[in-house]
């Protein structure tokens, strides 16, 4: 089964890599099925659609869509396309496969449209979405999202945890008598102050609350905001024994 | 003068007593920071109190709460900073002051704000560890 809207796009679009993987990514039934649901295949559709018949749209729709399956096979947010349209895009344009390298300008050439932040900012906390101190926000970027996707079971694994820290920001924990060892980030991204920290078990919790997730392992807290992310992934005012998340090594 | 950056690279856990000091400090010089500075060191120490597992003396919140109401502005992250203070401490009498508030006046954000902690924690604000029993 497939699209006839998606097969119409895809015979407009220039020869190469682009229509190869949108073809590998859309052939239900064949390798990729598993990856599939019949809402993100009718949601295509419905953007393939809008691309045939010139409506913009199809731009807003289809970042919704990459935004909701994390599926980008160029690499790009549809939303930087400024000024594309139907149409407009030729092979000269679009480049080789494996050629295009974000950032990476000739000598006495412009970056293209495309290789701007917001293109950058695609996935979270990949590699071409790193918050930055200096201010730029990668555009999907959603830190609740993000590390209450990491949770597993009310649990965190610290390769996780390590991965909602832009590369290059400080460890700013300093040990204590009651908490020896761990970790501690602070970054702002979109405005928002994000905390995000580990440490070895409390001793102060040990003592009070024999039992409690601080007392009884190392466990991380993140602070979104004003808020904790508690083991259910949902934001709470209040500190508490879930909003101490158990960290998995 | 202390900055924000300050009180927020302070060590985790803390002796009581030095948290105590660096509250005592703030209340003898309350004017060297603008509201929202101070909200934030005062979170960042409420969150240093908590993490000693033990409940702050009730003279030393009363004054903590006379200075947070007498500085409170109808501004979302004032208003939220001082929410997650009222969590930390258990400021009841601070509590009773937001929610106090004619919500015809403040803004919709610090309303919400409020009605989002009145969702949250309003059966519980008096005391900071009910999370942990």
């Amino acid at each position: 089964m497939g699209s006839k809207a998606i097969d119409a796009l895809e015979s407009q679009l220039p020869e190469g890599a682009a229509s190869k993987i949108l073809r590998g990514y859309t052939f239900i039934g064949g390798d990729n099925l598993s990856d599939w649901t019949l809402a993100g295949q009718l949601h295509l559709d419905y953007i393939a659609q809008l691309y045939q018949s010139n409506d913009p749209r199809w731009m807003s729709e289809a970042s919704k869509y990459t935004e909701q399956t994390g599926f980008s096979p160029f690499g790009l947010n549809p939303l930087a396309l400024g000024g594309m349209g139907k149409g407009l895009a030729s092979a000269g344009s679009v480049g080789k496969a494996g050629s295009v390298e974000p950032g990476s300008v000739s000598p006495g050439s412009t970056p293209a449209k495309w290789d701007n932040a917001v293109s950058r900012a695609e996935g979270d906390f990949g590699a071409l979405n790193q918050p930055s101190k200096t201010g730029q926000t990668p555009a999907f970027f959603n830190p609740q999202r993000s590390a209450s996707e990491a949770l597993n079971n009310g649990r965190i694994h610290i390769d996780d945890l390590r991965k909602l820290v832009p590369p290059g920001t400080p460890d700013g924990f300093k040990p204590s008598v009651t908490i020896t060892d761990g970790s501690k980030f602070n970054y702002v991204i979109g405005g928002q102050k994000v905390e995000v920290k580990w440490h070895a078990p409390d001793s102060n919790a040990a003592a009070k609350f024999p039992g409690s997730n601080s007392g009884a392992g190392w466990t991380a807290q993140i602070r979104i905001g004003g808020k904790l992310l508690g083991q259910d992934g949902k934001l709470y005012r209040k500190a508490g024994n879930q909003t101490h998340i158990p960290v998995d090594f | 003068m202390k900055t924000p950056d300050y009180y927020q690279s302070l060590p985790d856990g803390m002796p009581p007593q030095s948290i105590r000091d660096e509250f005592e400090a703030i209340l003898l010089a309350p004017d060297d920071m603008a509201t929202l500075p101070l909200t934030e060191a005062l979170y960042e120490l409420a969150d240093r109190q908590w993490h000693t597992y033990s409940l702050l003396d009730e003279a030393l919140k009363g004054r903590l709460e006379q200075l947070l109401i007498s500085r409170w502005r109808d501004d979302f992250e004032i208003t939220e900073n001082l929410l997650s203070i009222v969590s930390r401490l258990g400021l009841v009498g601070v509590w009773e002051f937001l929610l106090g508030l004619d919500k015809q006046r403040i803004s919709a954000a610090t309303r919400e704000a409020i009605d989002d902690a009145v969702a949250e924690m309003a059966d519980s604000i008096a005391d900071p560890y009910s999370g942990m029993r």
